[in-house]
């Protein structure tokens, strides 16, 4: 029952996606808007045709149809109410079909919202996104199904098909239940929880301004109607791309147990390709907003973006990384590829026909080295060479190598930790200078003046570091160039508090809130710079003054490591959780001048009806802003547990790559909500009056 | 919208109006100079992290690789594994993967199980054991092979490919009632 419900949905919302793109495409060709608004109606009916879809496979989870080949793979019996739910983005077919689900609310959202502002780009808007939609569907129908269940043939052979065929009997349920797989141990975790979600929200957001602007080269308005349109959608996809990228690093430091966060691998650099275009088409548009400037060079960093997507979708999706070879073994590789090619061709074909057409055509030049356009541009030329080495670490050289070389040569974190920090720096150095540049033209005097004080206030700050941990004069360098970008920041905020202050007598508190409330973007732009900042400074603590040490201790016995003392006081053996699993728990207390800071408690766990992988090693970490000293029980003597091994090590710094990535998303909060409706009513940006905001 | 001059002194005081042709040739010279640096780094950072990805039937059947660092993948044996917990060694065997036409882990399975398949003997010393290490998972070896036939693994990556069909549900719902 809930497969046949659940598959026919999801046949309906096809349909429906097909069924707007036609009449949208007709009802623009004849200007019959009974047509468009048909189109739109069915644009939103995708939505809750897709709710009932995902919500049939919930209740199989939660109700334990382990006949659903899905269900029997990522659930068991023993699997708690929480991770079944969170189990519908478990695996492949689950997770593509809820990426449906998540582009479905996203093009409702925008067709509820954009309606009436923007009716001459909205045909074309739902063309994109239901094209979009209709191919992941069509994934989920006939490549992914994740309705399909176990059925036996008469000649006792198993079979996998959405309905019973001819003659066929379902398989004995308690057979099924005794054979389920469960969720892998690794997944279960907030990180990894909220992590796909956000990843996929960032991933579908960005489809989002794509067709904006494929709509605006479509229909013909290039006016900034699309920018405008989509800004908001940008930011937000932005936000979500973001949280789940430092989701993702909490993840990997919480439950893969190397003391690291991010370790450059594959599939992690294919969900930060996107983010790195984002970013880049985030400054860039404002150029165009405010100056009218790069209008192609938008149309393909959003053809980037959607393409970066579809990319990371793919390699996160079709185990393309570990060998090219999988490329070919995915079932889902060769149509992804596919349609993103027929997408990508459409797009370039649009942006080529209107920029010869001369529609496309800057209104300023550039005035100088020092503008901030100029310093827009540049920063993202550096965005887009670091996704050029990124992608060329990651997949570039592997699939060269194999194509050309007839060999598979791969790069490893040595190629990423030598190739982008410098590229980093120069983000960071771009970071502090173009808030405090002009439009037009700037003198290299006057930004000397606007850097002096967020450059000094750096100085003091990095001497302050180390003074507390000696270091070397580039890493010294590396800390100054960092809060230099975060002092200028902070610095322009106050200013902007200070003159308010002062020029209209508001209180402080007044002043401040006034600054932030007129400028959202602005402000909320330092804010996010402030986080970015503040991730660089925890990024550089806990990759160059990582210390770790590993050493097997008997009960009583403690280990040093930098200032701290570790000490292994006693042994839980064979806890039982309520899941089902079995916890080896260590007891370990830290200390520091002879004074006792935590009490810890690393673990083992074993889950021993998991299928695969079956065991999970759990750090207790105890965490301050300075340092975290990260505890990992490694073995254990089998009988008694009088000696235990550990290994630790202390990230220092490491819990600021967390609280800049809460401030980065307070930052983008601020940019993106509340702000005064993007009205096309108001003065056009070429306005003189508007050149001082700086978006 | 209301801007207000105060918050930002946005234009420059004194607009001076270069010819074009000069600022197109600063940008190109400084495009050029980024261009040619990110180029150097790449080229480098290629040349030093190149890893050859290659079989083990092509390491071991020659001594063309011994002691040269490469990434190599195999199937792990999970009766081989041993770890010494105190002075982190792990040590294990991997069996060459061959082409199984799709489906990755009957491909580990069958190169575990296949006696002919080539093996080596793999150490990794200073880690932790990884949860991930098991029977017939792949993998990811980057190291050196030494004149004794043994694999020094200084980076070890591990998949456990995430559609177990190894564990045949067909066999094991099949049996009716």
């Amino acid at each position: 029952m809930l497969a046949e419900v659940g598959f026919i949905a999801t046949l309906l919302a096809f349909a429906a996606a097909l069924y707007a793109i036609v009449t949208a495409f007709a009802g623009t060709r004849t200007h019959n808007d009974a047509l468009i608004a048909s189109a739109r109606n069915a644009t939103i009916v995708a939505f809750p045709l897709l709710l009932v879809a995902c919500a049939m496979i919930v209740i199989g989870l939660l109700t334990q149809q382990y006949q659903m080949v899905y269900i029997w793979s990522v659930s068991d019996p023993q699997t708690p109410t929480f991770f079944r739910i969170t189990a519908l983005w478990g695996s492949q077919a689950g997770s593509i079909l809820f990426w449906s689900f998540l582009m479905s609310f996203f093009s409702m959202a925008v067709v509820i919202i954009n309606w009436r502002g923007q009716r001459r780009l909205m045909p074309y808007v739902i063309m994109y996104t239901m094209a979009v939609l209709a191919f992941f569907l069509a994934l989920s129908l006939f490549f992914e199904n994740p309705f399909e269940r176990y059925w036996i043939l008469q000649n006792s052979e198993v079979v996998k098909s959405v309905f019973q065929p001819a003659g066929a009997v379902p398989p004995s349920s308690i057979r099924l239940a005794e054979t389920a797989n469960g969720l892998n141990p690794l997944l279960r975790h907030f990180g990894m929880i909220i992590h796909p979600p956000m990843l996929y929200l960032g991933f579908v957001g960005f489809i989002i301004p794509f067709a904006f602007a494929m709509a605006a080269l479509a229909s013909g308005d290039l006016s900034n109607a699309w920018i405008r349109a989509s800004r908001r959608w940008t930011l937000a996809a932005w936000l979500f791309l973001s949280l789940g990228l430092i989701l993702g690093g909490r993840w990997a430091y919480d439950v893969l147990g190397w003391g690291g966060y991010w370790g450059w691998d594959p599939v992690e650099n294919a969900a930060f390709l996107p983010w790195l275009v984002g970013t880049a088409f985030l400054h860039s548009v404002m150029i165009q907003e405010k100056r009218g400037m790069l209008k192609v060079w938008n149309m393909f960093l959003v053809n980037g973006a959607f393409s970066a997507v579809i990319f990371g979708t793919f390699a996160t999706r079709s185990g393309l990384v570990d060998s090219v070879h999988s490329f070919a073994r995915s079932e889902i590789g060769f149509p992804l590829f596919f349609f993103w090619l027929a997408v990508t061709l459409v797009s370039v074909g649009l942006v080529i026909w209107r920029w010869r057409r001369g529609e496309l055509r800057d209104e300023h030049k550039f005035a100088g080295l020092l503008s901030r356009e100029s310093l827009f541009v540049l920063n993202n030329v550096i965005f887009i060479l670091l996704f050029a080495v990124i992608f060329w670490g990651s997949f570039g050289a592997p699939i060269v190598s194999e194509l050309f070389m007839n060999t598979n040569i791969t790069l490893g974190r040595d190629y990423f930790l030598a190739v982008t920090p410098p590229l980093f720096l120069i983000l960071y150095i771009l970071m502090g200078v173009a808030p405090l540049s002009a439009w037009g033209v700037m003198s290299l005097k006057r930004l000397g003046r606007a850097l002096a004080i967020p450059a000094v206030l750096a100085v003091v700050a990095t001497a302050l570091m180390a003074l507390f941990t000696p270091m070397t004069v580039g890493v010294a360098l590396g800390y100054w160039v960092v809060w230099t970008a975060g002092m200028v920041a902070v610095y322009e905020t106050y200013r902007g508090v200070v003159a308010r202050h002062k020029g209209l007598g508001e209180g402080w508190y007044k002043a401040f809130t006034s600054l932030f409330a007129r400028n959202r973007r602005r402000y909320g732009g330092y804010v996010i710079h402030l986080g970015i900042a503040i991730i660089g400074i925890g990024v550089i603590g806990s990759t160059v003054f990582q210390q770790e040490t590993q050493q097997t201790l008997a009960v009583g016995q403690s280990l040093r490591i930098g200032d701290y003392q570790v000490q292994y006081d006693n042994f839980l053996d064979g806890q039982i959780a309520d899941d089902g699993r079995v916890m080896q728990i260590a007891q370990v207390s830290v200390w520091r001048n002879g004074q006792l800071l935590a009490n810890l408690r690393p673990r083992h766990d074993f889950y021993p009806n998991a299928k695969g992988m079956n065991s999970q090693t759990i750090a207790g970490a105890y965490s301050t802003i300075e340092n975290d000293v990260y505890v990992l029980l490694v073995g254990w003597e089998r009988i008694g547990a009088s000696e235990a091994t550990f290994k630790v090590y202390v990230n220092p710094l490491i819990n600021l790559v967390w609280w800049g990535g809460l401030i980065l998303i307070a930052g983008t909060l601020v940019a993106t909500w509340g702000a005064p409706l993007p009205a096309a009513k108001t003065v056009p940006a070429e306005q003189p009056s508007v050149k001082g905001a700086i978006a | 919208m209301s801007e207000i001059a105060w918050e930002k002194a946005a234009v420059a005081e004194s607009p001076v109006s270069k010819p074009a042709a000069n600022i197109r040739t600063k940008f190109m010279i400084v495009g050029f100079v980024i261009l040619a640096a990110v180029a150097a780094l790449v080229i480098s950072g290629t040349v030093s992290g190149a890893r050859f990805f290659i079989t083990i039937n092509e390491l071991v059947g020659s001594d063309k690789y011994v002691g040269q660092v490469v990434r190599v993948t195999g199937a792990v044996d999970g009766q081989t594994i041993k770890y010494d917990e105190k002075n982190l060694i792990i040590e294990f065997t991997v069996a060459h993967v061959g082409n199984d036409g799709g489906d990755l882990a009957l491909a580990l399975h069958n190169a575990v199980k296949d006696p002919n398949a080539a093996r080596m003997n793999v150490r990794v010393e200073g880690q932790v054991k990884p949860d991930l290490l098991q029977h017939e998972a792949q993998a990811i070896l980057t190291g050196k092979l030494d004149e004794n036939g043994v694999f020094h693994a200084t980076e070890l990556l591990l998949k456990c490919p995430s559609r177990f069909e190894e564990a045949k549900p067909e066999n094991a719902i099949g049996k009716i009632g």
